[in-house]
C-alpha cells in the first residue's frame, strides 16, 4: 500500500515537472509562430465564456488570472497523467524510450479523440498540421520525461531482473 | 454566414406593447417601464395612422443629465416622434443592420397604419443565440469591445453620474468597487430609470445605492460567439472585459451585434 502511495506521489511530482517542460517548449513554438494557440489556452478561451459568464465572480477571477490558470490547469492534467503512468506494469515502465513515446502518443490521442470532441473545440478553429506536429512533439517529451524518471526510480535489482 | 434570412422580425418581435400617453409625467412613464422591465415604450401619435413615437430609458437618462426635474416633465417633452419603423417581414439581419448603422436599440414594427410590435437588440441576439445561429466563432471579444471605458464614483449623485454619461453618449459606466481587488461595479441607464420610477431625487441619490444588480466579465481573447450566447441567454446588457492590468474594455449588445453583422 505504501509503495503504491509512494509511486503515485512520485508520478504526481514527475507529471507536473514534465508538464512544466511542455510549457517551456510551447513558449518557444508559440514564440516562433509555429503554434497559434495551445490546447489548454483554446479550452479556456473558447469554452470559458459560455461556462463562466453566468458566474460573474468566477469569470472575473479567470479573466484576470487567465495565463496563470491555463498553466496551472495544464500542470494539474500533467500530474494526473504522471500518476497514471506509475500504475503501469514494471515491464512497461522500465522501457524508457518506447514507453515514453507510447505514453506521449497516448496522451495526445486522449486529448484529440476525447477532450477535443467533448468540448467541441474542433468547431472553433482548425488546427494546422504544423501545430498538430508540435503538440505531438511536446507530448512525446512529456512521455519521455515520465518514462526515463520512472525507469530510474525502479529498484536496481528489479531493473536488472527485468532487463 | 450562418445567420438565416428566412426568419423575420415577425417571429421575434414583442407584441405585448407598453404604450404611454404624451401627457404622462416622466416618473409615471418610467414607473410603467420599470414595472415591465423594458427599455422603451411606444408613444401613440395624436393623429391616427401616423407612425408612433418612442420613449427609451436613454431619454430618461438624458433628461436627468440635463439638470431638469423629471417630475416637471412629460413624455411629450422627451419622446422621439415618428420612431424608426420596419415592416414585420424584415429579416433579422436587415433589422440588426438598421440598428447598428442608425444607433437604435429598439425598432417599431409597423405595417399599413398599425403598430404591430417592437423589436430590440436583445430579441435579435436572443433568437440567434437560441437557434445556434451565432456567427463569429473565430472572432475575439477584443475585436468588438469599446476600449474607452468611463467610470463614475460610488459617492457621485445620480445626477452627476447621468451628466457624465450623457456628455459621452454612453448608456453604462463602470464604478470602482468599494474594496480593492473586488470586481468592478456598473451603473446603467436602467438603474437611473428605476430610481426615477421610484420617485427618488437624482440630486440626493448616490450611485452606491443604484448599482446594476447583474454584470459579468470576460477576458479580451475569449470567443465573441460565446459572449453573445451568454448575453442572449444570461440577459446581460454589457460584459466588462478585464485582463491582469484591470478593465480592458466593455462589450455592449450594440458592439456585439455590429461585429456579428459585419462578420
Amino acid at each position: 500500500m505504501n509503495e503504491v502511495r509512494t509511486r503515485l506521489a512520485r508520478g504526481l511530482v514527475r507529471g507536473t515537472v514534465a508538464a512544466m517542460a511542455m510549457t517551456g517548449v510551447r513558449q518557444v513554438t508559440t514564440g516562433l509562430g509555429l503554434v497559434e494557440q495551445t490546447p489548454p489556452d483554446a479550452i479556456i478561451k473558447q469554452r470559458a465564456p459560455g461556462l463562466l459568464v453566468r458566474m460573474p465572480r468566477l469569470a472575473f477571477l479567470v479573466a484576470k488570472r487567465q495565463t496563470a490558470l491555463v498553466e496551472l490547469a495544464h500542470w494539474f492534467y500533467g500530474a494526473g497523467g504522471g500518476a497514471a503512468f506509475t500504475m503501469l506494469p514494471d515491464s512497461v515502465r522500465r522501457r524508457s524510450v518506447s514507453a515514453g513515446i507510447g505514453y506521449g502518443l497516448l496522451t495526445t490521442l486522449v486529448f484529440e479523440l476525447g477532450i477535443v470532441p467533448i468540448l467541441g473545440l474542433d468547431k472553433f478553429k482548425k488546427i494546422r498540421p504544423i501545430e498538430q506536429l508540435m503538440f505531438t512533439a511536446d507530448h512525446l517529451l512529456y512521455g519521455l520525461i515520465m518514462a526515463e524518471g520512472e525507469k530510474r526510480a525502479l529498484p536496481e535489482q528489479r531493473r536488472r531482473w527485468l532487463r | 454566414m450562418p445567420i438565416q434570412n428566412a426568419v423575420s422580425i415577425r417571429d421575434v418581435m414583442s407584441t405585448d406593447l407598453l404604450t404611454v400617453r404624451q401627457e404622462e409625467t416622466i416618473p409615471e412613464a418610467a414607473r410603467r417601464m420599470s414595472e415591465r422591465n423594458v427599455g422603451a415604450a411606444i408613444v401613440e401619435p395624436e393623429t391616427r395612422g401616423l407612425r408612433p413615437g418612442i420613449i427609451a430609458e436613454r431619454d430618461v437618462l438624458n433628461c436627468v443629465a440635463s439638470g431638469r426635474g423629471p417630475e416637471y416633465l412629460h413624455v411629450a417633452d422627451l419622446f422621439t416622434p415618428e420612431a424608426m419603423t420596419i415592416p414585420p417581414d424584415t429579416s433579422l439581419e436587415q433589422a440588426a443592420k438598421v440598428m447598428t448603422s442608425d444607433g437604435f436599440r429598439h425598432l417599431v414594427v409597423f405595417a399599413g397604419d398599425k403598430t404591430m410590435g417592437i423589436v430590440s437588440i436583445r430579441d435579435i441576439l436572443g433568437h440567434w443565440s437560441r437557434e445556434g445561429q451565432l456567427p463569429g466563432l473565430g472572432i475575439q471579444i477584443r475585436e468588438a469591445m469599446t476600449t474607452e471605458v468611463f467610470a463614475v464614483g460610488l459617492e457621485d449623485t445620480l445626477r452627476e453620474a447621468a451628466r457624465k454619461m450623457g456628455e459621452r453618449g454612453i448608456g453604462a459606466a463602470m464604478v470602482e468597487p468599494a474594496k480593492k481587488g473586488r470586481p468592478p461595479e456598473m451603473l446603467s441607464a436602467r438603474e437611473v430609470l428605476h430610481s426615477i420610477a421610484a420617485g427618488q431625487d437624482p440630486d440626493t441619490e448616490r450611485v452606491a445605492d443604484h448599482l446594476a444588480p447583474r454584470r459579468t466579465f470576460s477576458a479580451p481573447d475569449w470567443s465573441l460567439s460565446q459572449a453573445a450566447e451568454a448575453m442572449g441567454k444570461g440577459g446581460f446588457q454589457h460584459i466588462v472585459v478585464v485582463d491582469m492590468n484591470g478593465i480592458a474594455g466593455i462589450l455592449s449588445m450594440r458592439d456585439l451585434i455590429r461585429s456579428l453583422v459585419r462578420s
